[in-house]
């Protein structure tokens, strides 16, 4: 398959102004400025492939915005080259933008005043949809969203979730090639969630289309990217599928179990236990309980050996239930984010 | 081109789904109307009669009243759409859509005028050919004025227009507009006849473009001018302005996007 999106050593340099504290200060900055430039986004590689559902993640500030703003075509970037669909999307930008949609979280692109059915009569026109397409994708909203007691409302009497059903469908009205989704269900309700994942899913299955999506809901991207791109302080931090970004980040173990003959030294026996067993005299892992029963312990799998660890606890209590696992996606960007120190 | 008519309708549509707004602002231009009738009236010592710097009191009455029917058509409080895109780097956003910015913010005002235009605009001046039909003549003029009007809609969008994108230099543009609709309004003689100012001020003026924007049509239709010539240089100089001011306000468009662009929103 051919790569949609091919993006060489992208970097985005800001000019920014250094204001001098203290009235003096602000009377220097009027007469003489000093400038630093900050590498926003900073040699920046990765390629999508046709079809494709790529979760772009990275804390706040990392440079996510301003590389789906290079994507776009709507920002000039300061070296590199990006090619998306044969497009140099800053240079071609008038044709380019005819076959991509995007969603800003907090920007709306409909018609404020209007019923949101004129907004999508306005799209139609400016894209060009024909008939067919247009009507095949109203009929996939009204089964997927139950969208179309909504056509006829006017904008600003929607909830915050109707007006981005209705945003997102509005974005993918021209059948884009690619849609860049820019933190799509930002401050929505678990039901519109779904909704919003399930549509994202269909259009890439139905259509082919490629989605590039930007989302701090660790369910967004869980439940829709076989693949993430981390960026962080605008450099490439990690590229590959999910479970591999697991893998590769996290040696933690999640272990939950349950004793059944539980006294006054239970915990102070485990915690025996988990120093005896730990193999680098490293940080001893916190046991977090609720009732004295029912322990969780997230283990260090380079420090423990787990088969050692749970013989020694079912040779001393009576286990009832014992449960390890790989700790969550959630836990461990966590982790990541923590540890770079942003 | 299609897709500049949707603009067009759509913003149509939004004038007429506020009612109130809709019957207020008539309500607003009657109270106006009587206004001025009892100011000019003062003005000319309550005797309909005389004679100041050559006119009447009924072609001043409804000089100042075409002047205001032709400002509601125009007055679409376009800087104030512009601002907000401006200032939160919205502007870069919407060059995401296969349309341009600047033509279709035209498309909008011109929707939202229509709708003045029907509703305020032709009821003014079918008052004004009741109340002082002598006030407007009917005849090859009105061809003139139509053209004239043309152009004074481009002349006073590209000022609008350039108004709403200083906010990318000053953040706020409450003081720049406020003083812009001031200047426009006197300069061009909406809101006191041009013959009433001194004759070296007068001078001036003429060398302005803002005059362009609502003596010449007013003129135009209250058949002030001589000859066929004269109207036709006025619309030539019209002509001169328009494209004058088209430009400016494109470079100027096109250097904010660059530069937006460049730096990021």
């Amino acid at each position: 398959m051919k790569d949609i999106i091919a993006v060489t050593n992208l970097k985005k340099t800001y000019k920014v102004l250094q204001r001098r504290d203290g009235l003096i200060g602000t009377f220097k900055d009027l007469i003489s400025r000093n400038y630093n430039s900050v590498d926003v986004v900073d040699n920046i590689n990765f390629n999508v492939k046709r079809g494709e559902i790529v979760g772009f993640l990275g804390p706040n500030g990392a440079g996510k915005s301003t590389t789906i703003k290079m994507l776009t075509g709507v920002l000039k970037p300061t070296d590199g080259i990006c090619r998306v669909n044969d497009f140099d999307p800053f240079k071609d930008r008038k044709k380019y933008v005819k076959e991509i949609g995007v969603v800003m979280g907090q920007r709306t692109q409909l018609w404020w005043d209007l019923p949101v059915i004129e907004s999508y009569k306005l799209l139609k026109v400016i894209y060009d949809i024909s008939d067919e397409v247009y009507h095949g994708n109203l009929k996939i909203f009204e089964e997927l969203l139950g969208l179309k007691e909504l056509y006829y409302k006017p904008v600003r009497n929607l909830s915050l979730g109707q007006r981005m059903l209705c945003d997102i469908a509005a974005s993918l009205l021209h059948d884009p090639k690619i849609i860049f989704l820019d933190e799509p269900t930002i401050g929505l309700d678990v039901s519109i969630k779904y909704r919003i994942r399930e549509l994202i899913k269909k259009m890439n299955q139905v259509r082919n289309t490629t989605i590039i999506l930007t989302s701090h809901d660790i369910g967004d991207i869980e439940s829709l990217a076989e693949r993430i791109v981390l960026i962080n302080k605008g450099k490439l931090f990690f590229d590959g599928k999910s479970d591999e970004f697991c893998k590769t980040f996290s040696n933690t173990k999640n272990i939950e179990f349950s004793i059944g003959d539980t006294d006054d030294s239970t915990e102070k026996e485990l915690n025996e236990i988990l120093i005896r067993l730990n193999r680098k005299n490293g940080k001893i892992p916190k046991l977090a309980t609720d009732n004295g029963q029912d322990y969780t312990c997230a283990v260090n799998t380079e420090e423990y050996e787990i088969s050692e660890l749970v013989e020694a606890l079912i040779k001393r209590f009576t286990i009832r239930d014992i449960n390890i696992g790989a700790v969550s996606l959630e836990v461990i960007l966590k982790q990541v984010y923590e540890r770079e120190s942003l | 081109m299609r897709k500049y008519l949707y603009y067009i309708k759509n913003s149509m549509l939004i004038g007429l789904s506020y009612r109130v707004y809709f019957f207020v602002s008539i309500l607003t231009n009657i109270i106006s109307i009587v206004l001025y009738y009892y100011m000019w009236l003062a003005v000319y010592d309550f005797d309909k009669k005389k004679v100041i710097n050559g006119s009447t009191f009924s072609e001043t009455f409804s000089y100042v009243v075409i002047a205001m029917g032709i400002y509601s058509f125009l007055q679409v409080w376009l800087e104030w759409r512009i601002q907000p895109d401006v200032i939160s780097g919205n502007i870069s956003v919407k060059l995401i859509k296969p349309i341009d910015y600047q033509f279709s913010l035209l498309s909008e005002a011109l929707g939202a005028s229509i709708n003045n235009f029907i509703a305020i605009t032709i009821p003014t001046l079918v008052l004004v050919l009741i109340i002082s039909p002598s006030g407007i003549v009917l005849g090859r003029n009105i061809f003139f004025f139509v053209i004239s009007m043309i152009f004074s809609y481009f002349l006073n969008f590209c000022i609008d227009f350039i108004i709403g994108l200083t906010a990318f230099y000053t953040e706020s543009i409450w003081g720049i507009s406020t003083t812009k609709e001031a200047i426009v309004l006197f300069l061009s003689g909406a809101v006191i006849p041009l013959y009433f100012f001194p004759e070296k001020i007068r001078t001036v003026i003429e060398m302005l473009p803002f005059r362009y924007i609502y003596n010449v049509p007013i003129q135009m239709l209250q058949n002030s001018y001589g000859s066929t010539s004269q109207m036709f240089t006025a619309v030539f100089m019209q002509l001169f302005w328009t494209i004058v001011l088209i430009c400016i306000s494109r470079i100027m468009y096109l250097c904010i996007v660059k530069k937006l662009m460049v730096n990021g929103g």
